[in-house]
This record gives structure tokens, sequence and C-alpha cells, in this order.
């Protein structure tokens, strides 16, 4: 939003021909124009889950919330924008919103694969348009939707702007779910879950490796400096032995043979890897590892084969079956992305996932629950219907809101700048004609733009 | 349930179970926060009274419940009262009998014959709120068959020969068999109309409706040509493009029945539904050419008031404009005096999808519960 204007002036300096060479560059005075501050005033500023203010206001300029509260002032020239409510744009954990579809269907993927790299603006335009126009502001997509090991998920701006707000939001698996249409044998699938914590785990000896490597870094230096004190020390005395030597070797006729130094031999880094290095980071917890995984065997396989990777941030998307581990699941703090869908029939084991009870079921267990559309490009717009339809099956409307809110923002590492209505954050905003689910967007505030709808 | 169970006040002698006494065929009325009457018409606080499984009066219980008899079980419902969702069209209960490949023209086969009510695609159906439905042919036959229209609990039939069904689209189109060509089935459909024999002379009488199963534009497009030529005001199925035609759909009189949106939909399909709402075109969703299962009826509904249509065209597709399609608008779709008591307690808006259907009644018998 930043205008910038050359001033009618300025330009008047400037001289009609071609410039001589030494001659100074002319002025060129740029007005920049302040950016619009926006008031956005409405009957329910909902400020996060469970806390709303009543009859409040928003203050946003240059895509960023100013202010949040009740009997704000507008600011001279400031941008008024009125509604019943206003909240938090919603983000869609599970999607391919923004990406080549190859990237998305690729099945040879690895772990260092970033789907930031893979993002394609000149397809698809009005699905992201129809996802922002839902209030769908954010998407986690994800390269290798289907691979077992699919590379880094990012977030994106839903919009036609499509900005990634995140390049490394989380690392991506898929285990026994079908493929093409063909699903493997439970033996297949189990392995797939197995590998998961062995993979992550090849990460964490790959960094030892380079702490290794830096602290054998650290000694020899110090062995180095050391020596170099003391032969710094023993220099005039070193060469005055020297001499001395040097002319003994002359009478005796004989040749001088020089006394090398012998240095430590200096250690070698270990090789790098891209794709062990982001295993690394997954299994130190510095980024989240988001697994798809829906049969009873493969949950039970994931949760054991990485029970012992203590700092490992687990996510999992699906979870048919992911009732009866409620318990352990609620317990390690693993979060479940689930997609409350209604199929009819189902025809592949997963839609049996979309049972709409599963999300309150799970968060009655204490399970941590986020809703995602399960990456079909045209189903994002379609997110809060979604979690209106797990609010029809129980799931409470507070942890349905979090769940498309700051619940997805902190499930990233984003809860700092999106997901609230606070001063500070990023002005990712809905302003709706009622209800945050149920209501009609009426204007989006979204990458520093204001969207009239 | 968030119901509670009244009795008149002072009555206390009186006081009937209430689940017992409504099973009985018994009156009984229900009060409710809001009553969805037709369309967007809502009634704050009203009462219904059931009796003989017919409703025989609705109102504000403010009007009402002074006059009630002594005794008459209340169930107090503090969500919303509907009329059990319709479904246009619909072959659940047929399974693979819902066509007969034999021959292009099965004309006099009579669907009804077939419906099996125990069938689980028709539980499934009641358990999403759907009461009624207008039971037809697949899309196998030139000329499929006679619908009817029927309810989702017990087979009963409220009326056993609703439309003529027929398709001019590839299901019925087949190389193997007469007619093979889109002109052959048009040139044998025009010379059974000619001939005005049976069933086709009924619906040329205006004894049966006709519906004619179409999918692409050129065929929605053959189908008005055929409408026109034969002056039959025929009930598109199947035509979810259909408001691309709508102005000239309008002119011809006729009416549409198409899928409900979906989730992950495409843009046109809610952009048509819209179209024929604005041309004043009469429409409802079905079932019969739907993979979505029964609860996309009303979520499909749900999905349509998002994307624009007015609130009182998504309720009608699904209840009163259904039946009437189906062939049963005289009494089902409607909280109306003498309308079945088909009756669909909510848990809020049933046009949200965050809303729970609670509890169904069926000519007046609590049929689902607790849901």
């Amino acid at each position: 939003m930043l205008a910038l204007t050359l001033s009618l002036s300025a330009l008047a300096l400037l001289p009609s021909g071609p410039l001589p060479k030494d001659d100074p560059a002319p002025v060129i005075v740029i007005d920049e124009a302040p950016a619009p501050i926006y008031l956005i005033r409405a009957s329910e500023v909902i400020v996060r889950p469970g806390e709303s203010i009543q009859d409040g206001e928003v203050l946003v300029q240059n895509g960023m919330i100013l202010a949040v509260g009740k009997g704000l002032t507008a600011p001279e020239g400031a941008i008024l924008v009125e509604g019943q409510t206003v909240c938090a744009g919603f983000i869609d954990p599970w999607s391919s919103l923004g990406v080549d579809s190859a990237s998305v269907a690729e099945q040879q993927t690895d772990a260092s694969m970033a789907t930031s790299s893979a993002i394609d603006l000149f397809n698809q335009d009005h699905y992201r348009t129809a996802a922002r126009d839902a209030g769908v502001l954010l998407v986690r997509s994800q390269v290798g939707k289907d691979a077992w090991l699919g590379g880094l998920g990012s977030v994106l701006e839903s919009g036609p702007a499509g900005a990634v707000v995140l390049e490394d939001a989380c690392l991506s698996f898929t285990c026994g779910i079908t493929r093409s249409g063909n699903r493997s044998d439970v033996f297949d699938r189990i392995g797939e879950a197995d590998r998961v914590g062995s993979t992550i785990a090849s990460g964490l000896k790959y960094r030892e490796s380079q702490v290794e490597y830096a602290h054998e870094l650290e000694a020899w230096q110090k062995t180095i400096d050391e020596a170099a004190v003391k032969l710094e020390k023993d220099f005039k005395k070193a060469q005055k032995d020297r001499e001395k030597e040097v002319e003994k070797a002359k009478e005796k006729d004989k040749e001088f043979k020089e006394e090398r130094y012998k240095e430590d031999k200096r250690p070698s880094a270990p090789k790098f890897d891209a794709d062990k290095e982001v295993l690394a980071r997954a299994a130190h917890g510095e980024i989240p590892v988001l697994v798809e995984v829906h049969g009873t065997q493969e949950l039970r396989a994931l949760l054991a084969s990485t029970k012992d990777l203590t700092r490992l941030r687990l996510m999992i998307s699906g979870g048919t079956n992911a009732l009866p581990f409620a318990e352990e699941l609620a317990a390690r703090r693993i979060p479940v992305i689930v997609q409350p869908m209604p199929t009819g029939a189902p025809s592949s084991s997963e839609e049996k996932g979309h049972d709409l009870g599963l999300a309150a079921a799970l968060a009655d267990a204490g399970v941590q629950v986020l809703i995602g559309t399960g990456g079909a490009v045209a189903g994002v717009r379609d997110l809060p219907v979604l979690a209106q339809l797990a609010i029809s099956h129980g799931l409470s409307e507070k942890a349905a809101f979090e769940a498309l809110t700051i619940g997805a923002a902190n499930a990233f590492d984003l809860g700092d700048r999106y997901g609230t209505v606070e001063a500070g954050k990023h002005a990712e905003l809905l302003v709706l004609n009622g209800s945050p689910l149920g209501g009609r967007t009426t204007f989006v505030f979204t990458g520093g733009t204001l969207v009239e709808l | 349930m968030r119901n509670t169970i009244l009795s008149l006040a002072g009555a206390l002698a009186c006081l009937a179970p209430f689940s017992a006494a409504q099973s009985e065929g018994a009156p009984f009325a229900i009060k409710a926060e809001h009553i969805l009457v037709d369309g967007g018409e809502v009634l704050l606080d009203g009462i219904v009274i059931v009796e003989g499984g017919k409703i025989s009066k609705v109102g504000l219980a403010a009007d009402l419940a002074g006059g009630l008899p002594k005794g008459m079980p209340i169930l107090d419902h503090d969500g919303w009262l509907s009329a059990g969702l319709v479904a246009a069209n619909g072959t659940m209960g047929l399974g693979p009998a819902a066509d007969d490949s034999t021959s292009a023209f099965t004309e006099n086969l009579l669907v009804a014959e077939s419906y099996d009510a125990d069938h689980s695609s028709v539980k499934e159906a009641r358990d999403a709120g759907v009461t009624s439905f207008g039971l037809t042919t697949g899309t196998g036959n030139v000329a499929g068959g006679l619908g009817s229209a029927v309810k989702t609990v017990g087979g009963k039939i409220i009326n056993l020969r609703t439309h003529l069904s027929l398709c001019i689209a590839p299901p019925a189109i087949q190389s193997r068999r007469y007619p093979t060509s889109y002109s052959g089935a048009l040139s044998a459909l025009d010379e059974r109309f000619a001939a005005a024999e049976g069933v086709y002379g009924a619906v040329l009488k205006g004894d049966l409706d006709v519906t004619i199963a179409v999918g692409e534009r050129h065929e929605i497009d053959r189908a008005i040509g055929f409408s026109k030529r034969t002056g039959l005001k025929s009930i598109l199925r199947g035509a979810n493009r259909a408001g691309e035609f709508a102005e000239r759909l309008s002119e011809a009189g006729m009416s549409v029945v198409m899928t409900a949106p979906v989730l992950g939909g495409v843009k046109w399909h809610t952009d048509s539904i819209q179209s024929l709402a604005s041309a004043g075109v009469p429409f409802a969703f079905g079932l019969a050419d739907s993979n979505a299962g029964a609860s996309s009826l009303r979520l499909g509904a749900s999905l349509a008031v998002r994307a624009g249509l007015d609130r009182a065209s998504a309720w009608r597709a699904i209840t009163s404009t259904a039946a009437s399609l189906a062939g049963a608008g005289d009494s089902v779709g409607r909280v109306a005096v003498g309308y079945d008591a088909d009756l669909a307690l909510w848990s809020g808006d049933p046009l949200s999808p965050a809303t729970r259907l609670e509890s169904v009644y069926i000519d007046g018998v609590l049929i689902t519960e607790g849901k």
C-alpha cells in the first residue's frame, strides 16, 4: 500500500538532454504517501477464542494491527470499515493450494524438498480467490502430498498474492494411505509407520556427528593456538639452536636437515546432507513432523517408533482410528488434524475418517483437534463448513474456532504473528455479517490489502 | 435431547408419557422456539398440533396452547421444528432393480413394486431427516417406467403413479440395443407420444408428470426442444447446468431436479441454481443421481445459501418444491394444516451445517430420536 509519487518540482530539475558524465546525478525527491489507516468497527471483536470486545474497534496499517480496544478514535484520514464481527482469518493446516499440481502429486520427494520452491501463482486463481473470500487466509500447503516422505510444508497466503509466510512449517509423511487407487498390504503399511521413527532418528546421528565435529574442531584449534604461542615464545632460542646446527653441519660437510613442525591433523567435517539436516531439525523439535495416518496398526506402529524421540513434535492428520489412542495422543500432546466431511458410502478406508464425530470425541478425550480440508484445492473454501459439521456432531464452537485460528497458528509456530486479533500481529482479519463460522465475509484484510466482498 | 415434556398446567393427574401417547396415534403437540413453516417463514415460539398423523393446527403457542384439551402431551423443543426433508427423487431401496436393462422402453414398469423400505439406503435417508422422496428409476432406459412418491418408513406409498421417467443421455442410449443415438431416442419417443397410448397418453392428458434425465448442455437443449414439441411441462432430472437455460425453461414452464451442491464442488453448479431461482424456474434437489449420500441434501442447501441463494428457495428445494416435483406436494413438505405430520426437530437452524438433527416424526410417529 506504499504510494510512491514523484514530486513535480523535482521533475522540473531534470535536464532535458543527455547528462554529462561528470555532472552529479539530479536530485529526485520522492514523497512517500503514508499507508492508509483502517479503523474496523464491529459489534463484536473476537480477540481470541472465548474473549471478545463488544462494540470494539481495530486499527490497522501496513498489514499490521496497531491497536485493539473499545472507544478507539480514528486518526484523521482513517478509512472506516464496519461489520457485525471481526475475527482472525482462518488457517487450513492441510492443503495443497497454490502449489504446482505435479509437485503435489510427486511421489519421489525427499526431506529437504521445499513446498515454497513449488509455488505456482499462475494457476488455480479461482480456488485461491474462493478460499480467501470464504475467510481462509492462510494455508499449510504440501508438495508430495501422498508421498511417504513429502518434504517441507510451507504456510502461504491463500489469496492471489500467495506470499510465503513460513517456508519450513513442517516435515510431512504419509503412512499406509491409498496412493493412485492402490492400497498396499498391511506389512508394508506398518513398515511405513515403523520407518518414520528410524528415519527421523538418522537425523539425530547426523546432528551428533556435526556436534562432535564442532567439538573436535574447537579442540584442534585450541591445540594449534597453544602451539603457536609456544613457538612464538621459544622462537629466538630455536633460531639460535638452528644456526648452531647449520654451522655444525657445514663444518662436518653434511647436509642440514630442517626439523619440521608436526601439526595435528585438522578434523574433517561430516559430509553435508540437506535431507539429514532437515531430519535433524525434526528430531530436535525445531520443526513439527506431520504424519497422515489412518489405520489402527499404522497408528500403533507410528506412536511406538517415535516414542523415544523425546524432542519430536509429532502431529497427525486424518487419524481415522485415532480414538483408541486418544489417551497417549493427549499425554504426548500430539494434535490431530481431522477432516469432517460427509462422503456418502466411503470408497476408501481413509474416507471413513471423515466421521463427523471424530473431532468432538478426540477433543473430549483431551486431544488437541485441528480441522483441515485434506489437500484438495477446490475444498479449501469449505473449511468453515467442515468446522460447522464438526460442531453439529458435538465439538464446541469455541474449540472449532480455535482449531481454525490460533490452534493452527500455534501448531506451526506462528502464534506470535497470526491467529488472534492483538496489537503487533499481522492483520489477517475477517469482517463478517454474522458469526465467524456461519456468517458471510464482507471484508477481508490480507497481505496488507483490504478486499471488499 | 434437549426436549422436555410438559403437560398442561394444572393437569398433573392427566400427565401422559409423551412418547407412549404419540406412538399410539393419540393427539399431541410440539412447542418449538422456531417453526420453519415453509420457505423463509419462521414462527417464533410456535406450536404444532398433531392428530391422526396429520397436522391439525399450527400457530403461535401463545394463541393455541390455552385451547388444548386437558392431558394432551406437549413436547417442548428448544430448537427448530420443520417439515421432514423431501428428496425430489431417489432410488433408495431399489438396489439393482432401479434399471431393467433388457429393453430401452420399460415404460409400464412400476418402480414401487421393487421398493424395499428396509434397505439400508432408506434408513440412511431417514437418519438424515428425509421423510419422503420421489422414487424413480435409474437412467438405463429411454423410458424407464413409472415413479412413485414414498415415505422412508414402513414402505408407505403416498402416490403410486407420479411420473413417467425418461432419459435422453448415454446411460439409456447404448450401442448394443436400439436406439443407439440421440436422434433415434427422440424419434422413438416422438412416435410413442404421437400415438398417445397407455402411459404416454396419460402424460399428455396431465395424469402423470414426465421427467427427462439429461446431463450435458446439448441434452438439456434437446429436452427443451422435445418438451416444446410435445407440449409437455417436463421436469429435467440431473440437469445441474440447467441454469444456463433458465429463460427458455421458464418460457416452457419446465422444472428442474438437480443434485445438491457438494463440498469442494464446482462454482458453475451454484451459479446454475441461482440462475434458476432468479428466473423463477421451480427447482429442487434429488438423490437419484448423486453418490454423496442423503446428508448431502441439507448440506447442499446450506452450501447454496453460502454461495448466495436466498434461504427460502434453498429450503423449498429440499421440502415443498421437492415434494411438488416428486408428486406429493399436497401432503408433505410443509408445516401446514392438513399436511402429514412428517416433522424434523433440529438443534438449531436446519440450514446451518452446525445444526444437528434430533428427532424425526413420520405420520406423527417418532421414528428416530437423539441423533
